[in-house]
This record gives structure tokens, C-alpha cells and sequence, in this order.
């Protein structure tokens, strides 16, 4: 595909670009409400094409090499139109050897046979839950070649097991929900369905909570929106344009100096993992706020060449998007003591497993307000029943400095390794 | 086109397969600030197949046509794999043998890219004059003509063309650390039409990101509110519409028991529909991905259930009948049970009607996003004011209203008679499949003992 590509290009004398190839197989195999669903094989293919010419910037895309020569007919046209923007795009160059492409058979037969097993197991145990499971593997192959000599391509895998449950309970409708992925093969399905099945158990029980300001722990899978906050605010296309709060403050103490948040591109667990970003430049291990200092924004080329400093291998880019600055795999690193003694020094506060809402506040501010989707009350350092009607809300910025601690043990889950963090002061309302 | 499609299930001898072929001619223009990000025409291509087999399901795609019968094996291959415990069939609906085209007055396909950049172009720079507040805007311009083609084994061969175009536009204002923003966005199948004059829309959402700087934090509480139709159709669509989607009720005996026919959900004046057959709305389909035709229905009638969504494996299952109400994102999915258009019947009160009486509440206006765990859900509003003794006062921000659909409906009191529709460029997000094109709407609309989060 490479050579026809190469060759329209210079048939049509483009002399500038920029070419992505993503070629990914998926195989997703779903049970709905403990019955076998629907087993697929997918194929996506796509071709994305960026081109610089008179100093403008243009795109295109499509999924189908055959029609490539339009492609670049669209992306000179939308060249016209397009920014001012000229770059130093990346030269052939050496990149990290990472052994992220684990292509082990998918035998369905044996999945389905599995997933069976489960939902026997867990009905067992529970009779009123209903379980949905996905088992997915994915091959995602990319490719990426520039007019300036930069060639690379790699494969990688992709496993992700996931489980919900959902059972209308005394304490209510409540949903459960568990995740297990890797560039290899998933090994630990079964603590999946344990802490699935321990969440469940709790939430049987009610309690009901005060409103007030108190200590909230939030578990990994609570904070997808709360961290969403912190990925715009560092991400340098937010930062240029004069939106994110975190403008001019490299060096300054942002957060907690308790927290620690790194890009790590190498971790195989975490499906960021990979050697090159969006546009060629080679992934690195990035320290982007140590003990609560900001040290860096993520950067892509443009971003990088504005803030006169070196690209951070943060472009992340799909065949069909452009490139756009943000963690390859984001991770909090972890604390000391265990969630257990955590809530040992908890006298009266709330613990946060699962958020419905998340996301649709003013995110760039940091703000959150979320109802507690599956939530249990902390009472003289213990764990006791499941709140309902509450909603917590703040903001990360201002929260986030008031950390008590963050756990020992930590989740890794898609592109996030996160640990539990128990913040004080949290504004809970309930009915 | 629909020969090569059909050959290509010449010899299928199973129980039931089907096909959608789809070709997606886009135009899509950004502006992030002063920036002309991308103005971009875009190609592609694709199908997908299924194989159904007592209840089991194999999903297999195909980028060319020519690929059908490779995509057609590995679809009946991984539908045989394995099978449900009990058998079951989906339910039997007449084949349709159509053509569908759009009926639109003013064609955005008609309309050369220079216009639609130019068009854009100018909310966006009216938008940035806003004043030395407006830090940055996104403005987006986005049509899609969507050629699809539908086959199924039993003898349905339908063409449709689907043409969206819509924009959205955001506004942002800072000061100091302070940032807010204000939203709009309008989209639907109506043409070209529905992107222009949108020029006071602008100058509204430059006022509300400025007032939103000056607006403080709601208190947190339980209020009375008064939603407009825009809030209240993403209310009526997350408190009510996912669960009346009957893939989450087919299965589980616990909640079918909660979600039986004729039971009370609200007053007597409240009547919830959900209907694809309203043309030149975002979530107008001719068809559905199962081959059924969309139509009325009326999941709430006189405060009752009436009747739930349905594709025709949880029709069969549960012995009703389809609704229409089976879409797939695109080629690349199958389909699962969603919504269309859905919305809340109007009444008779006026907004001053609705005003009257409110000692201590909030006006709530439009809509950021909305999520349901069935039961508990959220919604999340752009802005929002203060309402004492029936008069509207002060902006207040960051207003997230949250319920339980249970208790939430009942304490509707008051249906306005003013019913809107909204589209917009977003859409409607389940299993992975985001952003179906919807649209959901209503009156204004009342409600008692809502829980807000805050300060």
C-alpha cells in the first residue's frame, strides 16, 4: 500500500506530508444479560494524509487506497483554506524496541465456553444479577511515513475483558462494572469477577449519608472524568490557546504535592504503549507533575515549535483525526499505605466506586458535579452500606490539593494506571 | 449497486442474514480560534454483515463489495460458533423493496466549500469581537451524506440517502483562571436551512460566557426547577428513554416486573414518544438496521407505560412488537436497540403558569449532556437562574440536576405548551456506539424535589 501511496504522491508532485496507515482486526465476543450475544470480526483500514503547501496546512482521509488520489486532491483543496503552519517534520531517527504485538490464537470456541462458566459461577452466587462480558482481542498495525525520510510501523495487541452486572437490588437499580486489558493476553479474569462480585455484595446493604464536606476516597474507576480534567489542562493546544488553567504555570505547585502523574508510553499493561507517536517522534517516559509541580505540558509538533521546546512524542492521531497533544498512557503513581488503612483513619466520609455523569460539567476548569452511581458510606473506619440520591461535586484543582493520601494499590485499566485517593473536604449533598 | 449487494447472498441457506452497505460522503471545518483547523471533504466506504442463528449472532465487515461472500462465511462461522441456552427467532415483519431520498429544499450538497467556510467563518469572527474576554472559540461546520443500501434474506432491498448538516459553536471566556464557556449547536436532516441566520444564536452565547464568569456556583439543595425544552428533552431521553429500551428489561424477570404495561410512571397529563418518522429531524430513519419501518410510539400514555423500544429479537422475546427502533452507528456495528426522536407531549400551560407559584427554585436552560444508570441519572444544564417568588433573578453556574426516574416523573407538575425539538451535532451514546444521530425535545416542563449538587 506504502509504494501505491508514494507513487500518487509524486505523480502529483506533493513535496510535503505527511501519511498515517491504520490497518486494525477486532474480535469482540458479547454475552447480554447472561446469554451468548454476538461474536465479530471487524476489519478497519485507514489512510490519512496530511500536506503542507504555500505554508498552509491540509487534510484528508478515506478507508479505501483506491480512491487515495482523490485524498489528495481533498487535502490540497482543504490546503487552501487551511492554518499557517510550516514543520520540521521528523528525519529517519531510532526508536525504543518495545515487544507489544502478542498474537496468540483467539480460540471463540474456548472464550464462549469461558464466559459461560462465568455467568454459571456467577449465578450461583447471585441469582437476581444479569451479566454482560465482552472478551476482545484486537491487532492494531500502524504505519507512518513522512516526506522528510521518517519511516516506522508497529504492530501491537490488544486484550480486554470486560464484565458488567446488573441487579435491581432493595438498595436499588445497581450497575457494577470491571475491566482487565493488556498488549497481552488478560491473566487475572478472576479478580475481575471477585471484586465485581464483592461490590454487588456490599451494595445490598443501604445506609444513608449526611450532606456536608467530608473525606471522599475515589476508586480508579471514579476518576476517568475527575483526571479527563487534568489531561486538557496540561494539553499544550489548551495552553496556547489561553483556556487552560494551568497557562503559565510551569514550575508552580498545581496540586497536592502527594501527587505524581506520569506519561508512560512503555508500559505493556497500558494500551498507550508504543514506540512512535501520531507524527514519528519517539515516545519517552515523560514527568509531567512531580509532587505537585507542573513540569511540562504535552506537546505535538505544532504546539512544541510555538513553545519553542522539544516535542514530547504526545501526538496522538487516528487516520481520520488530526494531531492532537495528550497522554499516551497517563499514570498516577501510587502511595504507601494500603486502601484497608486508609479507611481505618476515616471517621465519618464516603467511598466512591462508580460516578454517573461524569464529564458534563466545565471540564477545562476542572469542575466535577456527579451523582454517586455506587457509593458506600465510611463510618469509624469502616466500610458499611450503599448511598443513594447523593452527588458529590467540585473542583480537581482546588480538591486535588487537599489529598490525604493515595493507596499502595493501584488499577491499571485502557490507557490509565490509577490508585484509590482519598481527598478531604468534598461538598456531598444527599436527599 | 443492490444487484452485486443481492448476488452476494445467492446461496445463504441458514435462518437469517443481513446486510448494510454504506457510503459517507463528509465535509467537516474547524476553527479553533483564529485558526482555520481543518476544512476537509472525505470518502468512506463499508459494510457489514450478520448471520442469525436461533439466537446467536455473527457479525463479520467488508470494505468492497466484492468481499461480501468472505464477510458473509465468516459471519455464519462465528454465528454457528455457539448457541444460547433457549432458542429463539426474531420477530417476522413484511419485506420492504424501496427507495428512500431526502425531500430537503435547500441541498448542502449542493453548496461549494468555499460558501460553507465563509459561512462559518463569519459566526466564528463575530464570536471572537465578542470583547477582551473571549479567549478562544471552536466553531464547527459538519454534513454527511450517508447512501446507504439494506438486504436482507427475507426479501427486503431498500436505498436510502440520508443528508445531515448542523454546526456548533463554542464560546469561551476567561478571566484570570476563571474559564467558562456557552454552547450552541443545531443540526438535523433539514438542509442547509437549518445553518443559516444563526447569527443572534452567536451573540447569545458570547452574553452567556460573559455572564458566566460574573455567575456563582448553585447552592446545593433540592429545588424546584423549570426546565427548558432543550434540558428537558435530554431529562425526558436520559430518565426515561434508555429504560424503556427493551434490551435492558428482555432478559431480566426482576425488572420486567417493574417495567409491566399499564403501570403508573407519572401524571395523568404526561405522554412521552418516541418516533423515527418524523422527517428532516436528526433521528428521522426511513428504516431500521432489523428492516422495519419506524413509527410512532408511546412509551407513556396518560402517565402510563405504554409501550418500549424494540429490535425484532427483543420483540420476539418478549411478545411485542417491533418498533423500529434497531440502529447501528455505522457499517462497522451491529445494530442494537436506540432511540430516534423523543420527546414529551405538550399541554396547555404557558411559561408564566409555570412561573406562578415557584417561591424557591431554578429556571434551567439547555443542555450539556446527560447519563442513566436506568434508574439514577443525571443531566447537566449550560446555565441557569435563580427563581424567587415567581420572577426570574440571577445567573447562577455549574447547575447538575440529578434524580430517580421513579420518583423524578411523579413529581412532574406542570407541562408547558410550547414543544421544541433539538438535534444539534452530537448524539446519543450506548455500548460504544457514539454519536447516533437523535433528537429529543419537549415544552417547559416543571419539576418538584430535584437534588442539585453544589456549593
Amino acid at each position: 500500500m506504502k509504494r501505491k501511496i508514494l507513487d500518487i504522491l509524486a505523480k502529483k508532485h506533493v513535496n510535503k506530508y505527511d501519511v498515517i496507515i491504520e490497518r486494525n482486526n477486532v474480535y469482540p465476543i458479547s454475552f447480554e444479560q447472561n446469554e451468548l450475544k454476538i461474536l465479530q470480526n471487524k476489519n478497519v483500514t485507514g489512510i490519512g494524509l496530511r500536506i503542507f503547501e504555500n505554508s498552509r496546512v491540509g487534510y484528508s482521509y478515506t478507508n479505501d487506497v483506491t480512491t487515495f488520489e482523490d485524498v489528495v486532491d481533498f487535502a490540497r483543496e482543504s490546503a487552501r483554506y487551511g492554518k499557517e503552519l510550516d514543520l520540521d517534520l521528523p528525519e529517519e531517527s531510532e526508536l525504543p524496541s518495545l515487544s507489544i504485538y502478542n498474537d496468540i490464537l483467539w480460540d471463540e470456541r474456548g472464550w464462549v465456553n469461558k464466559g459461560k462458566e462465568i455467568i454459571r459461577k456467577i449465578e450461583s452466587i447471585s441469582r437476581d444479577v444479569k451479566i454482560d462480558i465482552d472478551f476482545t482481542k484486537a491487532i492494531m498495525d500502524v504505519e507512518l511515513f513522512n516526506s522528510e525520510g521518517f519511516y516506522g510501523r508497529y504492530k501491537k495487541t490488544l486484550y480486554a475483558f470486560t464484565i458488567s452486572g446488573f441487579a435491581v437490588l432493595d438498595s436499588g437499580f445497581t450497575f457494577v462494572f470491571e475491566v482487565e486489558s493488556s498488549t497481552r493476553l488478560f491473566s487475572d479474569i478472576d479478580r475481575a469477577i471477585d471484586e465485581l462480585l464483592e461490590k454487588l455484595d456490599r451494595a445490598r446493604r443501604a445506609s444513608k449519608i449526611k450532606s456536608g464536606n467530608m473525606p471522599v476516597i475515589f476508586a480508579p474507576l471514579s476518576m476517568m472524568s475527575l483526571i479527563r480534567s487534568i489531561s486538557l489542562g496540561v494539553d499544550a493546544v489548551n495552553v496556547k490557546r489561553g483556556i487552560s488553567p494551568l497557562k503559565d504555570r510551569i514550575g508552580d505547585k498545581v496540586l497536592s504535592e502527594k501527587i505524581t502523574i506520569l506519561d508512560n508510553p512503555y508500559d505493556y499493561d497500558l494500551t498507550g504503549v508504543k514506540p512512535f507517536d501520531g507524527e514519528g517522534v519517539p515516545t519517552r517516559i515523560t514527568k509531567v507533575i512531580e509532587n505537585g509541580v507542573l513540569k511540562t505540558y504535552l506537546h505535538n509538533l505544532e504546539t512544541a515549535r510555538y513553545f519553542g521546546v522539544n516535542p514530547t512524542g504526545n501526538s496522538q492521531r487516528n487516520y481520520n483525526t488530526i494531531p492532537t497533544p495528550g497522554f499516551n498512557s497517563m499514570v498516577i503513581a501510587c502511595g504507601e499505605r494500603s486502601l484497608q488503612d486508609i479507611i481505618e483513619d476515616i471517621d465519618y466520609g464516603l467511598l466512591v466506586e462508580e460516578v454517573i455523569g461524569g464529564g458534563q460539567s466545565n471540564l477545562l476548569r476542572g469542575d466535577y458535579s456527579v451523582n454517586v452511581g455506587l457509593g458506600f458510606l465510611i463510618e469509624n473506619g469502616e466500610v458499611k452500606g450503599r448511598v443513594r440520591d447523593t452527588m458529590i461535586s467540585g473542583n480537581v484543582y482546588e480538591d486535588f490539593n487537599r489529598v490525604i493520601e493515595l493507596s499502595k494499590e493501584s488499577r491499571k485499566f485502557m490507557h490509565l494506571e490509577i490508585p484509590y485517593i482519598a481527598v478531604d473536604g468534598v461538598s456531598v449533598t444527599s436527599k | 449497486m443492490k444487484e452485486i449487494l443481492r448476488d452476494g447472498f445467492s446461496g445463504f441457506s441458514g435462518e437469517f442474514a443481513d446486510l448494510r452497505y454504506e457510503i459517507i460522503r463528509s465535509t467537516q471545518i474547524v476553527f479553533r480560534g483564529k485558526d482555520l483547523e481543518t476544512a476537509t471533504r472525505t470518502v468512506e466506504q463499508g459494510g457489514g454483515v450478520r448471520v442469525f442463528n436461533a439466537g446467536s449472532e455473527g457479525f463479520a465487515t467488508f470494505s468492497r463489495p466484492e468481499d461480501i461472500k468472505n464477510a458473509l462465511a465468516e459471519a455464519e462461522r462465528l454465528a454457528r460458533i455457539s448457541k444460547p441456552k433457549e432458542e429463539v427467532h426474531l420477530a417476522r415483519v413484511e419485506p420492504v423493496v424501496k427507495d428512500f431520498l431526502p425531500d430537503i429544499v435547500k441541498d448542502p450538497r449542493k453548496i461549494s466549500l468555499e460558501e460553507k467556510v465563509e459561512l462559518i467563518r463569519r459566526y466564528n469572527e463575530i464570536a471572537l469581537q465578542g470583547g477582551d474576554k473571549i479567549t478562544s472559540t471552536t466553531a464547527v461546520y459538519k454534513d454527511d451524506e450517508v447512501e446507504r443500501y439494506y438486504i436482507s434474506t427475507d426479501g427486503t432491498l431498500v436505498r436510502e440517502v440520508r443528508v445531515y448538516a448542523g454546526i456548533a459553536i463554542s464560546v469561551i471566556a476567561a478571566d484570570g483562571s476563571n474559564v467558562q464557556s456557552a454552547h450552541i449547536s443545531f443540526g438535523d436532516q433539514r438542509g442547509y436551512d437549518t445553518v443559516l441566520n444563526r447569527e443572534s444564536d452567536v451573540e447569545e452565547a458570547i452574553k452567556d460566557a460573559l455572564d458566566l464568569l460574573n455567575a456563582e456556583k448553585v447552592d446545593k439543595g433540592t429545588y424546584t426547577v423549570i426546565l427548558d425544552p432543550e434540558i428537558a428533552g435530554v431529562f425526558i431521553h436520559e430518565a426515561f428513554g434508555h429504560l424503556s429500551e427493551a434490551d435492558h428489561v428482555y432478559r431480566n424477570e426482576k425488572l420486567k416486573e417493574i417495567m409491566v404495561l399499564g403501570k403508573r410512571f407519572g401524571p395523568d397529563f404526561l405522554n412521552v414518544v418516541d418516533d423515527g418518522s418524523l422527517r428532516g429531524e436528526r433521528g428521522y430513519i426511513s428504516i431500521d438496521d432489523d428492516g422495519v419501518l419506524p413509527e410512532r410510539t408511546y412509551l407513556i400514555k396518560n402517565g402510563k407505560l405504554n409501550a418500549r423500544l424494540h429490535s425484532r429479537l427483543t420483540a420476539s422475546l418478549m411478545n411485542e412488537k417491533p418498533t423500529g427502533n434497531s440502529r447501528a452507528l455505522n457499517f462497522q456495528y451491529p445494530a442494537i436497540v436506540r432511540m430516534t426522536n423523543t420527546f414529551i407531549e405538550p399541554q396547555d400551560a404557558t411559561f408564566e403558569e409555570l412561573l406562578d407559584g415557584v417561591e424557591h427554585g431554578l429556571y434551567v436552560v439547555g443542555a450539556l449532556g446527560g447519563q442513566t444508570e436506568l434508574e439514577m441519572f443525571t443531566f447537566s444544564s449550560k446555565k441557569a437562574y435563580v427563581i424567587e417568588n415567581g420572577k426570574i433573578g440571577k445567573m447562577v453556574r455549574d447547575v447538575v440536576l440529578s434524580g430517580n426516574v421513579f420518583e423524578t416523573l411523579m413529581n412532574i407538575d406542570k407541562i408547558g405548551n410550547d414543544l421544541k425539538l433539538h438535534g444539534g451535532l452530537g448524539g446519543c451514546g450506548k455500548g460504544g456506539q457514539y454519536p447516533l444521530p437523535v433528537s429529543h425535545g419537549a415544552p417547559h416542563v416543571r419539576i418538584k424535589n430535584v437534588v442539585i449538587g453544589g456549593k
